[in-house]
């Protein structure tokens, strides 16, 4: 019953001398959440950032191997960055809205893809606060700056942008780790209601946080890929011993 | 304890101080030149043309001059200075040609107006034998200009917090987008900012346009003519101190400084006014 989103096959990359990805193979469900935990610096966030291929921003990264959106390999020369990202969309650690209105900073994805039409805009904006479940609160001020809102909130506006632009996968950086326990709490139960339409794959570095809300963990260690299955097996009965230490809190 | 509490009380005071001298010496220079100069102001000296010998001259010319100057200045400065600052700041990959350019700016920055000023009259005025020219006088004034912009661009564009670049390109925007919704309309006031000092420099800029616009101005009023001399209010203050034969030179001087002083405020608030209204519709009120 489920399908296979994005395909990852040997993948490497490089940040100049050093190897950051080691030979990483991954399947992430369509409609599941996939989880990716480790200690800092375990490479996450970076393979996170290939499967949109953010990377591409930073000087003297180098990417090889294979990912399969949809069975299509997103690295081929002739790909559009531009679909892609539209299609897999990202999440940031900090809530990154623009120094603009609420109604802009969520209208500001269909306008730069060509929606001009102000009542479309307006049901898009409001559809997207309302599945990030942030209508309620902002929709009495949705002219007003994004960054009046608290932490929480301006994280959901940057869901709410990314939502208007209908992508396909959802990227989460660690979305939770600058926000209090109630405002990751709204997030956590956000991707629940989200997991339905879309395919997510969130970086966290909390433990229960990913056994709350993802199907799917992969454990990342020093740029290796230590194991992935589902997520009850991995916090019961990981099979590497690398993974237990880590779960149990023994480094990281 | 005390002693960390004396120290935290002298620094404030010095800061105190330090802002009160800065406000003072400014305000002693606004008095100063207003009290000598604005009853001077009359419309007829706003208007009418300069005298050489006898009494009575005025610097209508030079008032129009100094805007049409500035005005082409900036015409000829913004889009290279500003096309090179967001270049430096967003295109550029960090490697010797990135350090050469940004190198020359800012040796060009540090060139003095005067040198300026005799490179533009060897080049415009003898080279291409326009002779004393408007044109001449406001593409010399924009070299000096142009290195500003381009400093002023560039680091206001560095400090737009890369995590909105990162956000809009994520949501599948081009560069270029980028750039045009969110890097420039966050950058608004410091390019503001910019685009006011250059031109409170160019205002009183004299040494560059000496040597270029030259030191007269056409007969007719509102001469929109490109290729005849156009001296500036800057300019006439230094030639009537220095040159002028008019018996009433002293009352002409001081009426141009405080005319002068006056046109740099009142252009900082024509223009400072509406981008602060424009500000406020593009980022929403908090």
């Amino acid at each position: 019953m489920t399908s296979t989103k994005i395909s990852v096959q040997s993948l490497n990359l490089y940040y100049k001398d050093f190897q950051a990805l080691k030979n990483v193979n991954l399947e992430v469900e369509e409609n599941q959440v996939t989880a990716l935990i480790g200690p800092s610096g375990c490479g996450k966030s970076t393979f996170l950032r290939t499967l949109n291929r953010m990377n591409d921003l930073i000087e003297g990264v180098r990417v090889d191997g294979v990912i399969l959106l949809d069975g299509r390999d997103i690295y081929r020369p002739d790909v559009d960055v531009v679909n892609l990202r539209k299609k897999v969309g990202m999440v940031f650690q900090r809530p990154n809205p623009f120094p603009m209105s609420v109604y802009d900073n969520v209208a500001y994805g269909p306008r730069i893809h060509g929606e001009k039409n102000k009542r479309k805009l307006d049901e898009i904006v409001e559809k997207s606060l309302r599945a990030a479940v942030l209508w309620d609160e902002v929709q009495d001020r949705l002219y007003k700056s994004a960054l009046g809102l608290s932490g929480g909130q301006q994280q959901r506006v940057c869901i709410a942008r990314l939502l208007a632009v209908e992508p396909e996968v959802l990227l989460m950086d660690e979305p939770t780790s600058a926000l209090d326990p109630l405002a990751t709490l709204r997030i956590e139960e956000l991707i629940q209601v989200l997991r339905n339409d879309y395919t997510i794959v969130i970086v966290t570095h909390n433990m229960q946080q990913a056994a709350r809300v993802s199907g799917v963990t992969a454990f990342f260690l020093n740029g290796d890929l230590i194991e992935y299955g589902n997520t009850d097996v991995i916090f019961t009965r990981p099979a590497d011993q690398r993974t237990e230490d880590y779960i149990t809190g023994r480094f990281g | 304890m005390n002693n960390r509490r004396f120290g935290d009380r002298l620094a404030t005071g010095l800061f105190w101080l330090a802002g009160a001298v800065i406000l003072g010496i400014l305000l002693f220079y606004l008095i100063f030149i207003f009290w000598k100069g604005i009853n001077v102001l009359t419309p007829h000296f706003l208007l009418s043309p300069p005298k050489e010998v006898a009494a009575g001259g005025g610097v209508g010319p030079e008032l129009f001059n100094t805007f049409y100057i500035l005005f082409l200045s900036l015409l000829f400065s913004l889009p290279v200075g500003l096309g090179a600052g967001i270049y430096l700041a967003e295109y550029a990959r960090s490697n010797r040609l990135t350090y050469i350019v940004r190198l020359s700016t800012e040796s060009l920055a540090t060139v003095p107006s005067i040198v300026l000023g005799l490179f533009g009259m060897i080049i415009f005025v003898n080279a291409i034998g326009l002779g004393f020219t408007i044109l001449g006088g406001a593409a010399t004034l924009a070299l000096l200009n142009l290195p500003v912009l381009v400093r002023v661009t560039e680091e206001t564009l560095r400090a737009v917090p890369f995590s909105y670049r990162e956000a809009s390109l994520a949501l599948g925007a081009t560069q270029w987008q980028t750039i045009r919704r969110v890097i420039l309309p966050a950058c608004f006031p410091g390019l503001i900012t910019g685009v006011t000092l250059v031109a409170g420099r160019a205002l009183g800029e004299s040494a560059i346009l000496i040597f270029t616009a030259g030191l007269s101005v056409s007969r007719h009023a509102f001469d929109f003519n490109l290729f005849v001399p156009g001296e500036t209010l800057a300019v006439h203050l230094w030639y009537v101190n220095a040159e002028a034969l008019a018996p009433d030179k002293d009352a002409i001087a001081a009426g141009t400084s405080a005319l002068l002083v006056l046109v740099v405020l009142i252009f900082n608030l024509a223009i400072g006014l509406p981008s602060r209204l424009l500000q406020r519709r593009l980022t929403g009120n908090k």
